[in-house]
């Protein structure tokens, strides 16, 4: 073995004694205990003259955006990655970087399916043992309020560089974990030792940006535990939105309730033949500043109708409003789901001219005459279509972000909840 | 408390804890005893290296809801490495050390031992009963003064050198053995957060 120092440079050069490739040292203060060659799987212990440990000429270097050596600022912390530590438990996998700081000593940005958390052992104790609560119980820690997430085992089957521990591949942790997004605090215990953590959840375009890591960062794979909602415009979008929906809400019952109009006439004005007009009895409108509506109801079913409508005058038989309407319904099952086109109803509004009284002649030239067909009239009618189409789009947008945090809440939890919970 | 000269350079010594036992000069690095009031040449100059460190002597910071200002500080070194100690005056002007060690910070005070374990019999990694609490070997060896700097409550010297053992509690708890001569001194360490220590303007 060679060293080779390079004037007063903090990273040291160093031959593996296994395969001769170039390593280096990255000044991981004086608790490293081995280094592991990242080309050949050997461990060496760097207090006894770097004398081979194990070979882990087997393992499978696992994907991790953060490479050996590497330099970025956390918090105002400046730390250089020196060791990596692959894990398994339960087919899923992850990789720690062991990172160090001269002012803050060691710690870990963990990595999973695009997802990064900076991890670092604090010894500020929890209110509960971990290792006995349910999912979503609560525990506090460090005067933040976490909900217990998962307790599991992990056993690493991935070393290389500097660590603080003569690491071995098959070596088993059982961690417990609680959450409160971004924050995550857990527990470690190995045969040896205990302690606890605290890790927060990094965007991974900060790691990226932080570490001067090249590229765009990889896609995230479905929720992490401690993975922030990342609000952005939806609450906001949300926020404006609710008085909007409650006015809009408002206005639609004020209108239904005071302002459907009075009723002048409800009656049946079924044709007794095909063309043949029938004639509804005498009304009076008394306003005709004031908006009419008139809707048609029929019992269609699987057929249609055209239907001529006519407002005359009672007296001189003159027509002052008129209009036609085909009205059909069609309905059935197919491939066993039923379905239905078509309305059975049919509405105008109109004013006329002046107040006096008035009929209605109704008839039926094509289509199914025999079918019913009821006439309702009302006088100051106010319109809410335009209220109620404020409403849909203000409700849809007061709700985007309740139901976007619901969503995403359900898909943070479905790995550890079951259906019953 | 009267004002104290550098026996060496005349300079004004400016002493800002009332129970110093020890300062050296800012301005020609002599370390002085300061016995009876009276301040005494020890004849040894003290120098140490500057290394990156979040604390830093007369630079006050705050931890959590305190206020600190380090006015003394030793460094010893071991065969691995180093580890700091400083300290540091709070708002109501006690003392208190503090003990950094590669991120791990402590603040340290003297505990008294019901008994002292001799060092020969400690093992790394070794589960030991002080005080009718577990603890953990997590740290054995020499270690040396390497120098200091500042105002201490207790006399020093550079070159000497101790065996001491780290232990860590099953709580979270720190604690340091340090072995001098045919005593023994226990400090008991409670957790600083680095990252909750902020340097004050």
């Amino acid at each position: 073995m060679t060293f080779e120092k390079k004037s007063a440079a903090k990273v040291r050069g160093i031959q593996c004694t296994g395969c001769g490739a170039p390593l280096q040292l990255h000044g991981g203060g004086h608790r490293i205990r081995v280094l592991t060659c990242e080309y050949c799987g050997a461990e060496m212990d760097v207090r006894e003259d770097y004398a081979v440990l194990a070979r882990f000429s087997e393992q499978v270097s696992p994907f991790t955006p953060l490479k050996l050596g590497m330099r970025g600022e956390i918090d105002t912390v400046c730390f250089t990655v020196i060791g990596m530590v692959g894990w398994t438990s339960d087919g899923d996998a992850w990789v720690d970087s062991l990172l160090y700081s001269e002012t803050h000593g060691y710690a870990w940005m963990s990595y999973q399916q695009g997802h990064f958390v900076f991890e670092r052992r604090v010894r500020d104790l929890p209110n509960a043992a971990l290792w006995t609560l349910k999912a979503k119980d609560n525990f506090r820690a460090r005067g933040e309020v976490f909900r217990f997430y998962e307790r599991y085992r992990a056993s690493i089957v991935y070393v290389a560089g500097e660590l603080t521990w003569v690491a071995k591949l098959g070596d088993v942790t059982w961690l417990a974990e609680g959450i409160a997004p971004p924050l995550l605090y857990g527990a470690e215990r190995t045969e040896r030792e205990s302690g606890y953590f605290l890790g927060e959840y990094f965007q991974p375009k900060d790691v990226y940006q932080a570490f001067g890591i090249p590229g765009k960062p990889c896609k995230r794979i479905g929720v992490h535990p401690a993975q922030p909602l990342r609000a952005g415009l939806w609450r906001e979008l949300s926020r404006v939105a609710w008085p909007f929906a409650g006015f809009a809400s408002a206005m639609v019952l004020v209108l239904v309730f005071f302002f459907g109009g009075r009723e002048l006439l409800a009656e049946s004005v079924r044709s007794s033949a095909r063309g043949v007009e029938t004639l509804s009895r005498p009304f009076v409108i008394s306003d005709p500043n004031k908006l009419m509506k008139l809707e048609l109801e029929t019992d269609l079913s699987n057929s249609w109708m055209d239907v001529d409508v006519a407002l005359a005058q009672a007296k001189t038989g003159k027509e002052v409003f008129s209009f036609s309407r085909e009205i059909s319904y069609y309905s059935g099952v197919d491939g066993g789901e039923s379905w239905s086109e078509g309305s059975r109803r049919a509405v105008a509004l109109f004013k006329v001219p002046a107040a006096g009284d008035y009929v209605l002649r109704v008839s039926v030239p094509e289509g199914n005459f025999r079918s019913r067909l009821y006439a309702r009239l009302y006088e100051g009618y106010v319109g809410r279509r335009y209220f109620v189409i404020l409403m849909v789009i203000a409700l849809l947008a007061a709700l985007s972000w309740p139901l976007r945090r619901l969503f995403f809440e359900a898909r943070r939890w479905q790995p550890v909840v079951g259906e019953g919970d | 408390m009267d004002t104290l000269n550098c026996p060496q350079c005349g300079a004004e010594l400016p002493l800002s804890f009332r129970f110093a036992k020890l300062v050296v000069c800012p301005h020609c690095g002599s370390t002085i005893f300061l016995e009876d009031d009276a301040a005494r040449l020890a004849g040894e100059r003290s120098a140490l290296v500057e290394l990156p460190s979040l604390v830093q002597l007369k630079v006050p910071f705050r931890y959590r809801h305190a206020s600190y200002l380090p006015v003394g500080h030793i460094r010893y070194r071991h065969a691995f490495g180093y580890w700091d100690e400083w300290w540091l005056l709070d708002d109501g002007g006690q003392g208190v050390w503090l003990s950094v060690d590669e991120g791990d910070y402590a603040f340290e005070h003297l505990l008294p031992l019901e008994t002292s374990p001799d060092f020969r019999r400690l093992k790394l990694d070794d589960e030991l009963k002080l005080n009718d609490r577990e603890w953990h070997i997590t740290e054995l060896d020499k270690a040396c003064c390497e120098g200091f700097e500042g105002e201490l409550p207790e006399v020093v010297r550079v070159g000497e050198t101790f065996l001491y053992a780290h232990l860590s509690g099953r709580d979270g708890e720190l604690m340091t053995l340090e072995y001098l001569g045919n005593s023994v001194r226990a400090y008991a360490g409670k957790w600083v957060d680095p990252f909750d220590v902020r340097r004050e303007a």
